[in-house]
């Protein structure tokens, strides 16, 4: 075709004089080709907001007003309106809009000219930026059922016309004049549904069913079996996640490994079970709040804690605890609604009509949360759980009727418990010293206790200055409690919420500071929990050699830092609050002006404080007493609170919780109780992840002046956003349920829209709407509103089903045309904005890792469960590329083969040859892949050791078959990668190539050896030269731009 | 230097004419899509640049200005006292209590040069061409967090998810280079950047433009070698015979996306040649290595200044270089000294080097941190915190000024007080000596013209020499 290219360009030339002609002789629509331009050019500084030299026109009053320059406009006289002057003129100082600004073109000059010259109609009462926008703005409205064009006598196109999608494309292609193109052929179409609808390439064996099936559904069949495969949900994962900015690890310089993977799983399946579009929004938003809950719900809310998250040494947690809500709305925005709300942050939207105070009620509703995690079990744990726990039940009724009075013994027992813990306890709450804390933030909370958050040493002393609340120290208390925003909430700071504590010292010391500082000795420590000794885990070691060890609570006192009182327990009674108690050898008494001075040593944590080897204290409350308490274990603190609720007001919880505190005290139980203990050894370790969870306590929220969270202005409570009521009612929105139920409403004007948008462009390459996160009125107007509705109205007639857009969308004669350029193409529809033809785009970066290894045949198509670590250049996880190191384990066997979906997504050092081919790394929400054609991708599918080794296993595929030629087998390689036969002068090429290439490696095994590398990959039985050579050939063919398009 | 190619089966002469035929049917951006055609089409300044080239030495981690470049002798009177309260209200800290005694430096300054200035001991090589480079002492920023801090002062936004100014640069600017990046990224230091990738990152500009990082040793850049047993002689089979398929795929689906394939393949087989050949610090002169304090092979900041000289060298638009080594919370005089040896010789280097070959009047180089640190201590008597309210940068070449000092803090250095120069003025500085007008240098995304200025900056007229 590029021989024909003077010809062309000469049509071209003609068409395209042939379309200004005929663009000349139509009627300029004020709303279509004139509003525009006024909107993208003037406005901003000739309308609402100001009026640069008095003039507006946003309005036919303002444009039609006389100014002291004389008539702005003149109906009918284009040459004597101002305005025609001022954009027309060649004189840069004069010329509208000003020189920083881009000129009109001449197009719109003539528009303007010609829109004047018709008499400047500006149909009545339009406003361009009317002050009730959401009324206005298209998007703003809710879409309503669109009359779906009639076919025209288009031929083929008539025939087509029997899906929606077509009638719509073909009465806009006829707008355009430009035809359609004709069918892609069988074995094009068949790739472009696989790598559409599951990512994969189509098996050799697939396309020869397809070719052969000469059913008229044949290819529904494919759509519809394509459709119920469980990849179809890891292809459309991908997506949904680059919108959720999911990642693997916490971003910033720490860059933590994260587990969130749940949340991943959930989207796969969920999308594999077509969960109705609302409910799968309305989970990610809510999903802990649904009627029911559900752990799988609450997975779902690992939406919302995908964000970033700065733990860097300093860094105060509330500041980034809003940094990352900030940045929820803005995924919110881009990634469901379509709407730049993060614009609204520190000012009321410059162009939409989302108000800074808008904004923050959004915020509210976000506001009352803790950043939770949550245990989830695979189905074979959970029924280990399962077992465990009905296991404990039934025990737990058979010791109870082996003793009938025991809610007696229980009474009596509490009764003890309350008496013997009368101590009259005073909380030592004073700010920790900022230089003891190595970073980490102790934030003192209302009931006296701290909460550590922020950076996480591992090794410290935190220290703490407090006015003694009494004048002698006859015991200390610690109390770990647990608190929603630890890890699996703790009390402690470690992966599994555990902690260890080394050594706790006691000093009274003057006030004013100074050396003369007396110990409080401690004789004796007593836990609720007393742990026997064991070698300190092993992801705590931090390479200084020294045997450490954790075990009871005298561990605390005995002067030794490589000895801690450890809580760690079974994985089902593991994160439970805990006390201590310490008695001084003597009471101490304090002087007047003496204080006390507490340190904290916590000393048990690993070498890399970047990587959760963490052991600190997560929440914990500090008192002293002056009357020596009963030298015993003390009561855990929430054993304590349930026993002081009078037994009828008691929560069954809290029942469970006073049984499993008592029961250990009935001699007669004894054979039970061990029972019980073997039971809980057999709980089964769970998956964390993270979750949203509402906090019974509402936060109170404030306007942040210029989106300052240090600068709180008015006070807001949580609301919708007005612009999307859409003239409906205001919302109640009291959480993020209702909000969630409010956006998802079937007549919503955006989110249907927006999802609608984001399929059609994975598809196509391109949006009904060209920008996916920006529905708003200063996005380009769409390219193909009508169809837009309609496919929403189809979704809402469909129980908002995605998979039946899927089906709609695939079954088009407007998807399954040829992809090929036809002359009229690059000269009218060069961007295919028209769909003047089929989608032929470069592969997604998973697509593209899966493809070559499945044509290899090593894809390892396991689903689901935590990320693997493909082998990586190992430089990327050491500084000075990583902040600090990162334990990236490479995988093996054919772990590493996982598709690209689970591949581990580090933000600071993305997988190199994802992020070359424009994987986002999470850091923000992407709807909109960028797609680059760069020499580092040729880099990457030449040279990257993964696709070596799919060069081998594909040379091994085609060297499969021992009895045929070189001819057949690069006809066989050949289809395996492009799902069609190489035509001659390809064949040629191909053979030529390798004949001269075999001729250059005859005899050199050596060469050949380190070209094959592995040898469990060398093909059975083939020489390896010729191993070599497949292998070299098999490279060369994974390269050409067909195997990383689906045309 | 040129790639020793064979003959390439396809005619490049004719991949050039079907690629101008494109241009002329797409407008300039469908060739924008590989640096090699993009050189022909783009780089039009808003007006006449001084700076063609750029080279930032990233001090991450940021270094004390109270220790370098701002020098205070009040705080010696006032060390080991409180700081006036006036001056905490309102003030954060990382770690901590604001309120912690001052801490005079415990290195020596002296005046130097022509001008003048005062330069710690510290740097011995700075203080020598303290008469090339003009230091503002007045840089303020917004964050105080190395994550945030980092990412704003090269994007200009503490958010993650804006261009960086690599990016912007080479946005505007396109490349030079036929066979190299334009846009490289050189790590040396304790750890990478807090930043992460953000800082070379190219936002929501079209990912060509972000920074390729680029290391010492046999492979610069990912993924550069061949794998092993593929000789030059079949990589060049291999390429061509892709080239042909490809030319004959082109014939039949008519896709001018396959172009720009071929173009990316066709440099990447030059970028195999030029990518080493650019950092082989081997054909440099040993009085070269000397004045760098560069040893080839090895992964130091010394080596990658003079890598950053060869790269510009080479036609690569922008070379920022990242040490991330001066977080000192403590150990803060060893740490100084420590990192004042390893980098203070080779940035004074790179800029005698520049000039000698008349480089330096046409390349920016820009050094800094992200904020400054505290005149109070941290711990005992030796860190300091992060500060971000006054710190100091120097910049060199490129139309700077020479020996321009600009602005000045108060007496404990605490707050500026003369001449403020936050990152956007900053930022719009850079972009003016480039030839860029900031209020004109824009991209369409989400429904707004971003700049990497935001709404704010001015151009520091202080820090322009007159033309």
């Amino acid at each position: 075709m590029w021989a024909n290219r003077p010809l062309l360009l000469g049509a071209a030339l003609w068409l395209e004089a042939w379309c200004n002609e005929a663009r000349a002789t139509t009627n300029v629509d004020f709303e279509r080709d004139v509003a525009p331009i006024f909107k993208e050019s003037c406005v901003t500084c000739h309308g609402p907001a100001k009026q640069r030299a008095k003039f507006r026109l946003d309005t036919k009053d303002g444009l039609l007003q006389v100014g002291d320059d004389g008539p702005r406009v003149v109906p009918s006289d284009a040459e004597a309106s101002l305005l025609l002057k001022l954009v027309a003129t060649p004189d840069d100082d004069d010329r509208m809009p000003p020189a920083e600004k881009p000129r009109l073109t001449s197009q719109q000059v003539q528009t303007l000219r010609q829109w004047i010259a018709q008499g400047a109609p500006w149909p009545k009462g339009l406003a361009l930026v009317p002050p009730d926008q959401a009324q206005q703005h298209w998007a703003f409205v809710p879409p309503t059922r669109v009359k779906v064009p009639a076919a025209t006598a288009l031929g083929r196109a008539a025939k087509a016309a029997m899906n929606p999608i077509d009638a719509f494309v073909l009465a806009r292609l006829a707008d355009e004049g430009l035809p359609a193109s004709p069918p892609a052929d069988r074995r094009t179409l068949i790739r472009r549904l696989w790598f559409d609808l599951v990512g994969l390439p189509p098996s050799p064996e697939a396309v020869h069913a397809f070719v052969a099936d000469k059913r008229p559904d044949a290819t529904e069949r494919v759509i519809d079996s394509l459709l119920a495969s469980p990849h179809f949900g890891e292809r459309w994962a991908r997506d949904w996640l680059d919108g959720a900015r999911y990642a693997d690890s916490d971003g910033f310089e720490k860059d933590k490994r994260r587990s969130v993977w749940p949340y991943r799983d959930w989207v796969v399946a969920a999308l594999n079970a077509d969960v109705p579009y609302d409910q799968f929004v309305i989970k990610q938003l809510a999903g802990d709040l649904l009627p029911g809950g559900g752990v799988g719900n609450h997975i779902a809310t690992g939406f919302l804690r995908t964000s970033q998250q700065n733990e860097e040494g300093g860094a105060d947690p509330e500041q980034f605890r809003i940094e990352a809500l900030l940045e929820r709305l803005d995924t919110l925005g881009k990634s469901l609604l379509g709407l730049t709300v993060g614009c609204a942050q520190c000012h009321n939207h410059k162009f939409d009509p989302i108000s800074q105070e808008d904004f923050y009620r959004l915020l509210a509703v976000f506001n009352q949360n803790d950043e939770t995690s949550l245990l989830v079990y695979s189905a074979e744990a959970e029924r280990q759980r399962q077992t465990v726990r009905k296991g404990i039940e039934r025990l737990q009724e058979e010791m109870k009727a082996s003793l009938p009075s025991w809610r007696q013994h229980q009474s009596a027992w509490e009764a003890r418990v309350r008496q013997q813990n009368q101590t009259n306890w005073h909380t030592l709450a004073a700010p920790f010293i900022d230089d003891t804390t190595g970073g980490q933030k102790y934030l003192q909370q209302p009931d006296g206790s701290f909460l550590a958050m922020g950076y996480a040493p591992t090794h410290h002393t935190a220290g703490m200055a407090v006015a003694a609340p009494v004048r002698r120290v006859a015991a200390l208390r610690l109390e770990l409690l647990t608190d929603p925003n630890l890890p699996l909430s703790g009390p402690g700071r470690a992966e599994n919420g555990t902690c260890a504590l080394s050594e706790l010292r006691l000093e009274v010391v003057p006030a004013g500071g100074g050396k003369a500082s007396r110990d409080v000795p401690f004789a004796e420590a007593f836990a609720d929990h007393e742990p026997a000794e064991a070698p300190l885990a092993v992801r705590f070691d931090d390479k200084k050699g020294k045997h450490r060890v954790t075990g009871g609570a005298a561990f605390v006192i005995d002067g030794k830092n490589e000895t801690a009182w450890g809580i760690d327990r079974d994985p089902g009674r593991r994160n439970q609050p805990h006390a201590l108690v310490l008695i001084a050898k003597e009471p101490v008494e304090l002087q007047a002006g003496e204080q006390l001075m507490l340190h904290l040593v916590q000393e048990h944590g690993g070498w890399n404080s970047d990587d959760l080897q963490t052991n600190n204290l997560g929440r914990f409350r500090i008192s002293v007493t002056d009357s020596p308490p009963l030298r015993r274990a003390p009561v855990a603190p929430h054993v304590w609170a349930a026993v002081n609720i009078p037994a009828s007001k008691r929560s069954a919880n809290d029942d469970a919780i006073v049984f499993e505190a008592f029961r250990g005290s009935v001699p007669a139980w004894r054979k039970y109780n061990a029972a019980i203990e073997k039971l809980w050894a057999r709980h089964p370790e769970g998956q964390s992840t993270l979750t949203v969870t509402a906090r019974p306590l509402q936060r109170v929220t404030h306007v942040f002046e210029r989106g300052d969270f240090l600068k709180l202005g008015k006070q807001v409570e949580p609301g919708g956003l007005p612009l999307l009521q859409a003239g409906g009612p205001a919302p109640v929105v009291k959480n993020r349920l209702d909000l969630a139920r409010w956006l998802m409403r079937p007549d919503a004007p955006t989110v249907y829209r927006v999802v609608v948008n984001r399929l059609w462009q994975a598809y196509f390459g391109q949006g009904l709407h060209s920008t996916p996160e920006d529905f708003g009125t200063q996005a380009p107007p769409p390219l193909h509103r009508d169809l837009m509705d309609h496919l929403v109205f189809e979704l809402a007639t469909h129980g908002f089903r995605l998979k039946h857009l899927h089906r709609l969308i695939t079954m088009s004669a407007t998807y399954q045309q040829s992809s090929r350029y036809a002359p009229q193409h690059l000269e009218r529809d060069p961007t295919n904005q028209w769909l003047s033809r089929g989608p032929r785009v470069r592969l997604g970066a998973e697509q593209l890792r899966d493809a070559s290894l499945s044509v290899a045949g090593l894809l390892n198509v396991r689903m689901g469960g935590p990320p693997v670590m493909p082998p990586a250049p190992a430089f990327l996880f050491v500084p000075p590329s990583s902040y600090g190191p990162f334990p990236w384990i490479d995988a093996v066997d054919n772990a590493r083969f996982r598709r690209g979906l689970y591949v581990f997504r580090r933000r600071s050092t993305p997988f190199p040859s994802l992020q070359l081919f424009d994987a986002p790394n999470g850091d923000v929400v992407c709807v909109r892949r960028n797609r680059s054609n760069t020499p580092l991708q040729a880099l990457a599918t030449l040279n990257d050791p993964m696709f070596l080794e799919a060069a081998r296993g594909f040379a091994l595929q085609m060297l499969k078959r021992s009895d045929v030629s070189d001819r057949q087998r690069i006809r066989d390689g050949f289809e395996r990668l492009m799902a069609r036969q190489p035509d001659t002068a390809e064949l040629d090429v191909l053979l030529a190539w390798l004949e001269q290439q075999r001729q250059q490696i005859r005899g050199d095994t050596a060469r050949a050896e380190k070209i094959v590398g592995a040898v469990d990959l060398l093909p059975a039985g083939a020489p390896t030269t010729e191993a070599a050579l497949y292998t070299l050939l098999a490279r060369l063919m994974l390269n050409l731009d067909e195997a990383l398009t689906k045309e | 230097m040129g790639p020793k190619r064979a003959s390439s089966i396809f005619g490049r002469r004719q991949l050039m004419a079907s690629a101008a035929a494109l241009t002329s049917a797409f407008g300039p951006h469908a060739s924008q899509r590989a640096w090699g055609v993009e050189a022909a089409t783009v780089g039009v300044p808003h007006h006449k640049p001084k700076a063609k080239r750029v080279i930032v030495l990233f001090m991450a981690g940021a270094p004390s200005q109270l220790d370098l470049f701002d020098y205070k002798p009040a705080l010696k009177r006032f060390d080991g006292t409180l700081p006036p309260k006036e001056l905490l209200q309102g003030y954060r800290a990382a770690f901590i209590n604001p309120k912690s005694a001052l801490l005079a430096s415990r290195f020596n300054f002296a005046r130097h040069g022509k001008s003048g200035t005062f330069v710690s001991e510290l740097l011995p090589h700075t203080a020598a061409i303290v008469d090339e480079i003009a230091i503002i002492r007045s840089m303020k920023t917004e964050a105080f967090n190395h994550a945030p801090a980092q990412t704003m002062i090269t994007t200009g936004s503490q958010q993650v998810g804006r261009p960086s100014l690599g990016a912007w640069t080479l946005f505007a600017l396109g490349s030079e280079s036929k066979d190299l990046p334009g846009f490289v990224v050189l790590q040396s230091g304790d750890k990478g950047p807090s930043g992460g990738t953000a800082i070379s990152g190219s936002g929501f500009l079209p990912t060509l433009h972000q920074g390729v990082p680029f290391r010492g040793g046999a492979e610069p850049i990912l993924f550069l070698g061949s794998p092993q047993g593929i000789d030059q002689r079949t990589q060049r089979q291999t390429l061509d015979a892709i080239a042909t398929l490809n030319q004959s795929h082109l014939q039949q689906v008519g896709d001018p996306e396959i172009i720009t394939r071929m173009n990316a393949y066709d440099l990447a087989y030059r970028m195999q040649d030029a990518a080493p050949e650019a950092i082989d610090l081997k054909r440099e002169s040993q009085a070269t290595l000397e004045l760098y304090g560069a040893k080839p092979g090895e992964t130091s900041f010394a080596n990658n200044c003079l890598l950053a000289r060869r790269l510009v060298e080479r036609g690569v638009r922008f070379v920022q270089l990242v040490h991330e080594a001066w977080d000192h919370h403590a150990g803060l005089k060893a740490g100084l000294e420590k990192q004042c040896r390893l980098t203070d010789k080779a940035c004074s280097a790179l800029v005698l080097d520049l000039k000698r070959r008349g480089l330096l009047e046409d390349t920016l180089v820009i050094w800094g941190g992200e904020f400054g640190r505290t005149p109070m201590v941290q711990g005992g008597t030796d860190g300091r915190d992060h500060h971000p309210n006054a710190f100091t940068m120097w910049m060199a070449g490129g139309g700077v000024k020479p020996g321009v000092s600009l602005g000045d803090t108060d007496e404990l250095g605490f707050n500026v007080t003369r001449d403020p120069v936050d990152v956007h003025d900053l930022h719009a500085t850079i972009l003016d000596l480039l030839g860029l007008d900031h209020k004109r240098l824009t991209f369409r995304f989400s429904g707004r013209d971003y700049r990497l200025t935001d709404v704010a900056g001015k151009v520091v007229q202080q820090l322009v020499a007159w033309a």
